[in-house]
């Protein structure tokens, strides 16, 4: 074997990945060459060196709490209502669109998934051009073509930057009936995410009426969590953010009907 | 038809226990705690919505990781979708041993080079190639896995896997170099 042919096969020799035969050659070939060899043990050190120190020590303790916990409300008796909710969904989403479901918050969540009235703000059967056609098996959409269509049909502008923070993706939701696109934002660790749909003309309680920058738009505020819904035409626009400090009046303020 | 709670305690026995290879993949991938988490609670979900579509005795790690190879494909990959062009023209295949040896036997470059490099420096490097060639890397070098798993797992031809990661190398050990030069821990070769 000569020289070209053992470096040809380093990384698969290195990785485990070669042959019997090939490996035994390169075996022989190293044990006579000096400068082969030095050129193997470094690679190998390279590996394992970025290996070891690519490797955070990771706290996933309070993540598998948060996941099985999950595991048992996405398993309701009746049927795929909550499994298809909690799809692609994030904790804060979920925590966040049950208080806006159910608007109950002095009952334990066990509570409210014994009860089905709920109150939610987007129409049923009301948002045209099903835009999920076009992605195969996901509800998870190109920004080009969730701007596209809330131009379109909500005739809303949404910019990729808003108050700081940049989209990070988005997508169509069809939750038994209730449709409607959502987008997230994210600006360092605090995201807000917006959802759009038509309005189901639904004043939700234990929400505070308010106006900004001439937006009028109504405001619940629970925990560290806060949620914004705000009417524009026969559409309605929904904010939601974990962080209280969130200024949510400004972020959807630079959100603006075409 | 398995009771809710015999596939929980299936589950929790057989995928969860990868938890934390998913987390700390995730983290390299997404290059954010808070992404991270909701990418592996988003894996986890998924995987137990399809738990019965998995084949009892394959391999429960490399299933959970094309689950969440695809999620984060379809949701948390850079906007931009433009290819992603890397010019590795002037990098030859031994740079950093190149660079390394020519700085003389005598003091030992190699491991002068390892023991110094931050780690955080070696975590700046893999978080920046690009998101391609990112993947493989980690699929391979964090995670141990084979070409052919990664094949199946990032949907790539093993032609693909291996050329990415032959690139990536080549790349994560150009960064590191550029790190060390910069931080002072070698003083680049006269030209």
């Amino acid at each position: 074997m000569t020289c070209q042919e053992a470096l040809r096969l380093l990384y698969e020799v290195i990785d485990k990945e070669a042959n019997q035969i090939d490996s035994e050659k390169v075996r022989e070939h190293l044990e006579n060459c000096r400068d082969c060899m030095k050129r193997y043990e470094f690679e190998a050190m390279f590996k394992t060196f970025v290996t070891e120190k690519a490797i955070s020590p990771t706290k996933t303790e309070q993540l598998k709490f948060k996941i099985l916990a999950h595991l048992e409300e996405g398993e309701p008796e009746s049927g795929g209502f909550f499994t298809n909710f909690f799809k692609n969904k994030n904790l804060i989403f979920a925590a966040a669109a049950i208080l806006v479901l159910f608007l109950v918050s002095a009952l334990s969540i066990s509570q409210l998934y014994r009860h089905r009235t709920y109150v939610y703000p987007f129409e049923k059967h009301h948002l045209e051009g099903n835009p999920i056609s076009i992605m195969e098996n996901s509800n998870s959409l190109p920004l080009p073509q969730i701007r596209d269509y809330l131009a379109s049909n909500l005739h809303l502008a949404l910019s990729d930057s808003i108050a700081g923070y940049q989209m990070l993706h988005g997508g169509y939701d069809d939750i038994i009936g209730h449709k409607y696109v959502h987008l997230r934002y994210r600006n360092g660790s605090a995201r807000v995410s917006l959802f759009f749909g038509r309005s189901a003309d639904t004043v939700l309680p234990n929400f505070q009426k308010a106006v900004f920058a001439g937006t009028e738009y109504y405001r619940h505020v629970c925990g560290d969590c806060q949620i914004i819904y705000w009417k524009h035409g026969d559409s309605i626009a929904m904010a939601i953010s974990e962080d209280k400090t969130v200024d949510l009046p400004a972020f959807i303020a630079s959100v603006r009907p075409i | 038809m398995d009771s809710g709670n015999n596939k929980k305690g299936k589950f929790e026995a057989q995928a969860l226990i990868h938890l934390d290879a998913l987390h700390r993949t995730a983290l390299r991938m997404t290059r954010n705690e808070n992404e991270a988490e909701d990418l592996v609670q988003e894996t986890f979900l998924k995987a137990y919505r399809f738990w019965d579509k998995f084949e009892e005795g394959s391999n429960c790690r490399a299933w959970l990781f094309k689950i969440m190879t695809n999620i984060f494909i379809n949701n948390y990959r850079a906007k931009s979708r433009t290819p992603q062009v890397v010019d590795l023209q002037d990098v030859d295949d031994d740079f950093l041993f190149g660079q390394l040896s020519a700085l003389g036997p005598a003091e030992n470059p190699e491991q002068h080079f390892f023991a110094k490099v931050f780690d955080d420096d070696v975590k700046r490097a893999v978080e920046e190639l690009p998101e391609d060639f990112r993947l493989v890397v980690v699929l391979s070098f964090l995670e141990g896995f084979s070409y052919q798993e990664i094949a199946e797992i990032a949907g790539l031809q093993i032609g693909t896997v291996k050329s990415r990661l032959h690139r990536g190398r080549k790349l994560l050990q150009k960064a590191l170099w550029d790190y060390a030069v910069k931080n002072g821990f070698i003083k680049e070769a006269a030209k």
